[in-house]
């Protein structure tokens, strides 16, 4: 379980610019799409989120676009892609090829 | 009774330690994410509902400490590189001051005494840990310890155990105490 959520972070950071260049979520809506989409693969805790959320956006590769708060003391902050964090994600899908190719050709073409 | 959200966000506060800005807005942050998952739980009493958050939205004190490093990452690179730099430059300066004090000194000749030897403007490096001298050698001495002028000359007699005769000017001949000698030239830029 350990070296399945080491792997699973790996990617997620690939996977939350992808969503986020097709338009602006915010936390919730992204863990949602994120396990929605991958049919549950990455429904990881989704506190961890949040972590990877700030350290994308103190590097850049992410913006906050606008913030809803609600007078209850919650905040709906809506996050945008950068034109840095394109490039990152236009780089990751290369990178995904790659490692999506070799791992095939190595694990053997019956799974593939 | 308490709200299992509010006591949740405690615990991931405490652990995230965060400066006051952005622990408002992360908190309100995360609380909009928890109201939503209680919002579309089944979970009944405070006890339910922290398990289902704890579940769904990991250990708190995790969780915490995430946001810590991924927040704090630049502010304790800056921190830590700042003291690494501050304490660097202390000890390189207390090393070059007190090798400047005690071991050698670079001094700039700003007269013709020693000249053809040492020309005015030439710069040169005065070895202090020394009190062995022979006659040629070049010398820096301070005659009065109050007045602040230093003075170059050519070492001509060493026999007496006190005294350093040297030549000024090619044939100025002064006495000099060897407690006043400064050092002796050992490289120059002549």
């Amino acid at each position: 379980m350990e070296g399945r959520s080491q792997f699973l972070k790996g990617c997620a950071r690939t996977l939350v610019l992808q969503l986020l260049s097709e338009r602006p979520m915010y936390g919730y809506e992204i863990a949602t799409a994120l396990s929605a989409r991958s049919q549950g693969i990455f429904a990881l805790g989704q506190g961890t989120l949040y972590s990877l959320l700030y350290s994308l956006q103190a590097k850049r590769l992410i913006g906050v676009s606008r913030e809803e708060a609600s007078p209850d003391g919650r905040l709906r902050r809506y996050y945008k892609l950068t034109a840095a964090g394109r490039e990152r994600l236009a780089g990751d899908r290369i990178t995904w090829q790659d490692i999506a190719r070799g791992m095939r050709l190595v694990l053997g073409g019956a799974s593939a | 009774v308490p709200d299992p959200i509010e006591l949740y966000l405690d615990e991931v506060m405490t652990h995230a330690r965060l400066g006051p800005a952005d622990q408002k807005a992360i908190r309100a942050e995360l609380k909009e994410h928890l109201r939503q998952l209680t919002s579309i739980s089944d979970s009944q009493t405070p006890t339910e509902v922290y398990a289902m958050l704890e579940n769904e939205f990991g250990n708190p004190a995790d969780i915490g400490k995430g946001i810590a490093s991924a927040k704090g990452r630049l502010r304790s690179y800056l921190k830590r590189k700042g003291r690494r730099t501050a304490v660097a430059l202390a000890v390189t300066l207390l090393v070059a001051f007190s090798v400047r004090w005690a071991v050698a000194e670079e001094y700039y000749i700003t007269s013709d005494s020693v000249a053809p030897a040492l020309p005015r403007g030439s710069r040169c490096l005065v070895y202090k840990l020394t009190n062995s001298f022979q006659p040629g050698d070049v010398i820096v001495y301070q005659p009065d310890a109050a007045v602040k002028n230093h003075y170059v000359g050519i070492v001509q007699q060493t026999g007496d155990p006190e005294m350093l005769t040297v030549i000024r000017h090619g044939n100025q001949s002064e006495r000099v105490a060897r407690s006043h000698v400064i050092g002796r030239v050992i490289l120059n830029t002549r």
